[in-house]
């Protein structure tokens, strides 16, 4: 494992060591591949001389409250970002598995996680506003720059994202910030099967009230007789008066339990770590989850929705994976990860694309 | 007449075909003005597979195409600077899908960015970014330049609300990017073309995000008799935990032209004025439009008041879109720029921009989306006079570095185009821009898709000595 100190070291190594690929902390490694979550499945040997890790990578580059505006090296964790951004209450609002703090922020925009706070707060790309890039030859390339409003030249910086790697390496991220939420009210339901979900997500989206997420949860660590239940929570992300207003007006509306805060606090980690453990990612049609969900020959697979704006996440054994992948592709989704079942679009331009960016660095 | 437009003519038939001088001069400039050239041709076609079709012919002869929505680019991004094929999509305005459960709308590129919002209306929804020109630009013309607006502070810019776009490149191949959700496997494509400038294809069509009304709004408007503690107080709000949903700047001059206009009340002696505008739901709005106003005194506003009628929050918002019109009467040509700095850096690049001014013998009064950090300084000029004109473009270009060296941007919405050629080119390393270059051919080999825009062909760069005046955005 090639492991640069400095960003200078990272763009020497590039240049002279020609690893074949970059890696962050390697928490992502699972869901790459489709493996299940265990270390000993998926680890890179330490020894790999054929890989570069930016995780010692982790200078906060610039930061300005004022602006609200951050550049950090790719290595750092996002849970070391958080820290650093609490004393001047800001934070990203972009929460993903944190993998017991691991996740850097470099692999968190290769692999284009993202968490229930996409639905009010968009994905990686919306939070990205400029990179520092190295070429896998150690070339340095700009993309954006550090203010909220930039549309001088190409967006390479949103192009890396989901990336995962295979066109340059992220060496350095200026990310979009924001103010910490006043307050954060969690209201949870117990619908009878997905269908039924559906039509309350539905109703939430038309109604009165603006969710920062709609989460559909069906643990196989909250099994009864017939099976994992489903759980539907709603979040709302607000001033203090309207995010009660708002849990109130939900549970006036629907048969519908407004959590504690200490409940609230506990139930969204969950809904954020919960996809640590998962091998499967895919995007989809809001309306349509509920076919995945519902379907008879995958009753018992444990999975999680964004359900407003269709991401799905699923911890599926060996037997299940297939038909859990036609299921999606039938009802309108694609496959994000495992990569080798990723609907990739667009060969040929991607591959000209590469080659710009790759063998012709430099030239 | 050449063989490629009898191709495009029997393709199209001539309803769909303009190649008459008279005609044609519509089409030798958009809303940039400085700079006009005459395509040779100009085609109308009504969706992806008749634009495919003409590309394909624009291909196997070699043609220059420069794609063109309403023509209200203000950096010349439309301006068919070899001559060649424009290809206009302003029969291409279909909104063929609405999706209010998954937020989306399906929409043909020559539909104007307003028609989105108000299909969307029945259902509580809109389209988010509103640039001023948002009554007749179109999504097509919104995506190639990744257009912005006032409101973009709390909700983001197009690229935020653009879920799929279909892009027909330059030999008639037609691209799909993106979909109907969120995400998309690998690198991410959609992202890339937004913003793009014409220079990768044509759009043809996008699905893009709808977002929620927000119920309840506050709009108001803070007089300050020093623009440093206008500045100041931007940033206290933010500082804050504020999002405001706009928070628009203008300076005295300004302030003086709309009053003189419009008789909204507005007083004679300021340095400068903010719009702020919060939205969301009704409960907890007093609070903070109240906490807005106290942050105001406590940065030395002479007057914070609040429009206490829709009819007040449409003349405030009338006077910041009508900034334009106001100074037109002046009885002067004007050039606008678009820049950006991070927001802390506003009072430092007032004092350069008025250093620019005195040093260039032109006046230079200020609006801004404050918020962002994204200056509209409006350069005033005697277009009769040459040395003017000179200078307006000298002032322009020292005004945009000082923007770089400040942290910042060469443009924030308006785009590259001819305009800020040169700008790009000292903003970014040689590398950077050698990687850019090495992009653009990625999706177009010959750079026969809006050639002349971004980069400089061979080296050389379009002469501007020409300005007259801009429209804003």
């Amino acid at each position: 494992m090639i492991t640069p100190q400095t960003r200078d070291e990272a763009a020497a190594a590039l240049r002279d060591l020609r690893p074949r690929r970059v890696v962050g902390a390697m928490t992502k490694l699972a869901i790459a591949d489709g493996q299940s979550a265990t270390p000993s499945a998926t680890a890179i040997d330490a020894r790999d001389s054929d890989c570069l890790t930016t995780r010692h990578l982790t200078r906060i580059v610039e930061y300005s409250p004022a602006d609200m505006t951050i550049t950090v090296e790719a290595g750092l964790t996002l849970d070391a970002l958080s820290e650093s951004l609490a004393a001047n209450n800001l934070r990203l609002p972009l929460d993903p598995p944190s993998f017991d703090g691991r996740a850097t922020i470099g692999g968190i925009l290769a692999a284009a996680d993202s968490g229930p706070l996409r639905h009010l707060h968009g994905g990686p790309r919306d939070l990205v506003l400029g990179m520092s890039i190295l070429q896998f030859d150690g070339t340095r390339i700009r993309s954006g720059g550090r203010v909220v409003k930039n549309v001088a030249g190409y967006a390479l910086h949103r192009l890396l994202v989901g990336s995962w790697g295979r066109l340059a390496m992220i060496e350095t991220v200026t990310l979009r910030l924001r103010p910490r939420a006043e307050s954060l009210r969690l209201v949870s339901l117990a619908p009878r099967d997905a269908v039924q979900a559906e039509s309350w997500t539905a109703a939430i989206l038309a109604g009165n009230t603006r969710p920062a997420f709609i989460e559909w949860l069906r643990d196989t660590a909250n099994a009864n007789a017939e099976g994992p239940a489903l759980e539907l929570i709603v979040g709302y992300e607000d001033f203090v008066e309207a995010a009660d207003w708002q849990a109130a007006e939900l549970a006036r509306t629907l048969p519908a339990r407004i959590l504690s805060t200490d409940e609230a606090s506990a139930a969204y980690l969950r809904l954020r770590d919960w996809g640590a453990s998962a091998n499967i990612r895919a995007a989809m049609p809001g309306h349509n989850l509920h076919r995945i969900f519902d379907d008879p020959s995958l009753r018992r697979v444990a999975l999680q929705a964004h359900a407003a704006p269709g991401a799905l996440l699923a911890r599926a054994n060996r037997a299940e994976q297939q038909p859990l992948i036609t299921a999606i592709r039938a009802a309108g989704g694609h496959v994000l990860a495992p990569l080798h079942a990723a609907t990739t679009s667009h060969p040929a331009l991607r591959a000209r694309l590469a080659r710009a960016l790759i063998a012709e660095a430099g030239a | 007449m050449s063989a490629w437009i009898t191709e495009l003519l029997d393709l199209l038939g001539p309803d769909a075909v303009a190649v008459d001088p008279a005609d044609l001069a519509t089409y030798e400039n958009d809303a940039f003005l400085l700079q006009t050239a005459r395509p040779d041709a100009v085609v109308f076609p009504r969706d992806t597979q008749q634009a495919a079709a003409v590309l394909r012919i624009a291909a196997r002869h070699g043609i220059p195409v420069v794609p063109r929505g309403a023509g209200t680019s203000l950096a010349g991004g439309t301006v068919a600077v070899s001559g060649g094929l424009c290809v206009c999509t302003s029969r291409m305005r279909q909104i063929l899908e609405v999706n209010p459960r998954d937020r989306w709308a399906r929409v043909q590129a020559g539909v104007v960015n307003l028609h989105v919002s108000h299909a969307a209306q029945p259902h509580g929804h809109h389209y988010a970014p509103d640039p001023s020109s948002q009554m007749v630009c179109t999504i097509g013309g919104n995506l190639a330049t990744n257009s912005g607006g006032p409101h973009t502070l709390k909700l983001g810019v197009t690229v935020n609300h653009i879920l799929g776009a279909t892009l027909v490149a330059h030999d008639g191949e037609v691209l799909q990017f993106g979909g109907p959700f969120d995400d998309a496997p690998d690198a991410d494509l959609l992202s890339l073309v937004v913003g793009s400038e014409g220079t990768f294809g044509l759009f043809t069509e996008a699905v893009v995000r709808l977002s929620p009304i927000s119920p309840a709004v506050r709009t108001q408007l803070a007089i300050f008799d020093r623009i440093d503690d206008a500045c100041q107080t931007i940033s206290r709000i933010i500082a804050d935990g504020i999002i405001p949903a706009a928070l628009e700047m203008m300076d005295g001059p300004v302030l003086n032209a709309v009053e003189d206009w419009l008789h909204l009340g507005f007083p004679r002696d300021a340095d400068a004025a903010l719009l702020i505008e919060i939205d969301g739901l009704e409960p907890g709005l007093d609070r903070i439009a109240a906490r807005i106003a106290d942050l105001c005194r406590a940065n030395a506003c002479r007057d914070v008041q609040l429009a206490d009628s829709p009819q007040r929050r449409d003349d405030l918002w009338k006077a910041r879109k009508k900034v334009f019109g106001a100074i037109g009467r002046f009885g002067l040509s004007y050039c606008t720029q678009d820049g950006v700095v991070p927001r802390t850096k506003v009072p430092e690049i007032i004092r350069r921009i008025a250093d620019v001014s005195s040093r260039h013998g032109v006046r230079i009064v200020n609006v801004m989306h404050a918020g962002d950090g994204n200056i509209h300084p409006i350069v005033l000029y005697d277009p009769k006079s040459p040395e003017q004109v000179r200078a307006v473009v000298a002032a322009g270009h020292e005004i945009l570095n000082h923007c770089i060296d400040l942290g910042g941007s060469v443009t924030g919405e308006h785009g590259v185009g001819i305009e800020k050629v040169r700008d790009l080119a000292s903003m970014f390393d040689a590398p950077t821009i050698a990687a850019q270059q090495r992009i653009r051919e990625a999706f177009d080999a010959h750079r026969r898709m809006n050639p002349h825009k971004l980069f400089a062909l061979g080296g050389s760069c379009v002469e501007l000595a020409r300005p007259q005046r801009g429209i804003p955005a």
